[in-house]
């Protein structure tokens, strides 16, 4: 992978991966990087972990750029946390045909869980805010720290799944029958909706189904400007100048889950940069040769002794060794297995560095191994 | 009582913690001890079924028997939902045809939460089943939740509920559903860490975010601990130390890394202690290709004893 002149084509970069890979830091890293070669990047984020935060500047104010102060020349880095409901507000407020439908979104309870609790909303919304910075243009790059969970690929449907749900006629339908139920008697509907909207309100309360149709009602006037935003975001995704990197870490559960990820992003045809296994154990030992763990701590043992090291301080190196061996051995394997299945995709490897890299100074030690020329 | 007599543990915790190993480990434990235990899983396949070598337990809402005394299961949310509206309209085909209506699809998608709402009604249905004798169906159910900031949304849904759908089957359920959910004799909640920085402050804003919602964790389980396998004292030998053969050098750097790592996890350990005085149970980290169940019977060896302490 070539991560040097990814990062002086691309406009956007994408980076998935499942929980706990070092999706962030890797983000960040990229963005000093691009930084670094007189690039201004900026990386968003949610929820990023405190002490990065702290160090990046982001615990000030959500949704807001802050200029990370870089120690000697190259570009600018900026970093922004993203605040979906905060986002989610500005689109309703940009797109509600009047100020009344806007309050009536803005207070609705339904809204209120949509915008700030449902599964996939932050996922779109960093969609959204990604596609709002870069019309803007103030950045030359912008890397995207996607959310960190089994619904990360959310976002991947997320302007679909909000063009569907905001499309009038099926909706429509649904608020129709709503009405209708409620005595308010509009047209004539069709047998099958109604008998679906009674036997809803059986279940979930009237009050719920006339929240939901006040929502849907309100939400009436914006669905042409809903819809059109969401498919310009989706074409800005699949464009060239945006790129999807995956990460994860030589471990298994976290491979499954980037080549799960590295397949939906081909079926929706969006551009795929590579995979970056982060975390590999390095191999002390330098080549891969092929020694039984027994030959291996007799070999360290004797070189140990003739270094002069006492027995019992050597027999706890050794030991040290050959459990930092059975990590190198998996990764090894793991890693091997990853980039056969993927193909002739593009894979980088980063060791797993002694010491949390949490602060500036930490990700420039990152940053050499992510834009060294991998395979 | 132990945590272990709790009807459900939910474990939750920052994603690529363990979570797994550890609701896995706690079923297997709970199993040894004669409790009937059940581990449920929220998903579209079942990955914990893998771990006690069950090939055929993939299918979402099937219970399939994992080890004496433990079965397993899978929620999809989806499927759930369906589940739930064939028993609340007592009706099949008008379940049926609901949930495959269009306008249905629309309301799942327009009614945040519902599905997190079903999956935990799942698991409360789960702790009300009876046997023909009268006796609870399941000793223990162990949750394995989603990674934090969705397994926060789960919790925090029944209570959303009440306060959206104000009347109706839903609303009763949803008040059933956030009294188990919040009652400590009857649920624990179990959050998994590692002792690396992001884990440690995820863990840290969850029981600060916890406390809103009226609810607490029991225990916090820190997961993969490397064991001391060289010592403070080696530390400066180690240091100047170079060794003539390439072998020896490998062995010296990664005894370096090891103390390094240890260091790291001590002080993240220590920030934990000084930011909360709940019960701490640790784990070790496995030296292994990957999990199975040795590992998992590895792990539960030391939190059986530890929850079976634990109030």
């Amino acid at each position: 992978m070539n991560v040097e002149r990814l990062i002086a084509e691309a406009e956007i970069i994408v980076v998935c991966g499942s929980g706990g890979v070092g999706k962030t830091t890797a983000s960040a890293a990229l963005a000093l990087g691009a930084a670094r070669r007189g690039r201004t990047a900026c990386v968003l984020t949610i929820d990023p972990a405190r002490r990065l935060a702290n160090a990046l500047g982001l615990e000030e104010l959500p949704d807001e750029a802050h200029e990370v102060p870089l120690p000697a020349g190259g570009g600018r880095l900026f970093a922004m946390a993203l605040d979906a409901k905060r986002t989610f507000d500005r689109l309703v407020e940009e797109h509600a045909p009047t100020a009344e439908a806007r309050d009536r979104i803005l207070r609705n309870r339904i809204y209120g869980q949509l915008s700030s609790a449902m599964g996939g909303s932050q996922e779109y919304m960093a969609m959204e805010r990604l596609f709002e910075l870069h019309e803007q243009g103030i950045y030359d790059l912008l890397v995207l720290d996607t959310p960190p969970s089994r619904h990360a690929l959310d976002f991947i449907d997320a302007p679909n799944r909000i063009t569907r749900f905001v499309e009038g006629r099926a909706l429509r339908t649904l608020v129709e029958g709503g009405l209708r139920v409620g005595g308010l008697g509009l047209r004539a509907l069709g047998q099958a909706s109604l008998v679906g909207w009674k036997a809803l309100e059986r279940v979930i309360g009237v009050t719920f189904l006339s929240d939901l149709t006040e929502f849907l009602l309100a939400f009436e006037g914006m669905y042409d400007g809903f819809k059109e935003r969401a498919t310009a975001v989706r074409s800005l995704l699949g464009d060239r100048r945006t790129v999807f990197l995956l990460v994860t870490t030589p471990e298994r559960e976290p491979i499954e889950e980037a080549i799960f990820f590295w397949q939906r992003l081909v079926e929706a045809e969006l551009p795929f940069g590579g995979v970056i296994v982060n975390k590999v154990h390095a191999d002390f030992l330098g080549d891969e040769r092929h020694r039984s763990p027994a030959a291996l701590r007799r070999a360290a043992l004797a070189q140990l002794a003739e270094a002069g090291l006492e027995a019992s301080v050597a027999g706890r190196v050794a030991d040290a060794f050959l459990a930092h061996q059975v990590l190198v051995e998996r990764d090894r394997a793991n890693v091997r297995s990853l980039a056969r299945r993927l193909g002739s995709e593009p894979l980088l490897e980063v060791p797993y560095l002694d010491g949390d890299v949490h602060d500036v100074p930490g990700l420039e030690r990152l940053e050499p191994h992510l834009f060294a020329t991998g395979a | 009582m132990s945590l272990l007599d709790r009807q459900v543990l939910i474990v939750t915790g920052k994603g690529g913690v363990g979570k797994t190993a550890v609701a896995a480990a706690i079923g297997l434990a709970a199993a040894w001890s004669g409790r009937r235990a059940l581990l449920v899983e929220i998903a579209s396949e079942a990955h914990v079924a893998g771990l006690f070598g069950e090939s055929g337990g993939a299918e979402p809402g099937k219970e399939v028997a994992l080890h004496p005394n433990l079965t397993g299961l899978a929620i999809e949310p989806q499927q759930a939902l369906e589940e739930y509206l064939t028993l609340a309209l007592r009706v099949r085909a008008l379940a049926e045809r609901l949930a495959d209506s269009r306008a249905f699809g629309y309301l799942t998608a327009a009614a945040p939460g519902l599905r997190e709402l079903v999956t935990l009604g799942k698991i409360w249905h789960l702790t009300e089943q009876r046997t023909r004798d009268g006796e609870r169906r399941h000793g223990l159910i162990v949750v394995d939740a989603p990674a934090t900031g969705h397994g926060l949304a789960l919790l925090r849904t029944p209570r959303a509920f009440l306060e959206i759908a104000r009347a109706g089957r839903v609303h009763e359920e949803s008040r059933a559903i956030a009294e188990l959910v919040a009652d400590q004799a009857r649920t624990g909640i179990v959050l998994v860490t590692r002792a690396e920085e992001m884990p440690v402050s995820e863990t840290l804003d969850t029981l600060e975010r916890l406390r809103p919602l009226g609810l607490e964790a029991r225990v916090l389980v820190v997961n993969a601990l490397y064991p001391e396998l060289v010592t403070g004292a080696d530390r400066e030998t180690l240091r100047t130390l170079v060794p003539a053969g390439e072998t020896g050098q490998a062995a010296v750097r990664a005894a370096r890394s090891h103390l390094a790592r240890r260091d790291d996890q001590a002080g993240e350990l220590g920030r934990l202690a000084a930011a909360t005085s709940l019960p701490r149970v640790e784990l070790p980290f496995l030296f292994r290709a990957g999990l199975d169940l040795d590992g998992v019977s590895e792990l539960a060896a030391v939190l059986g004893p530890a929850f079976e302490e634990l109030p």
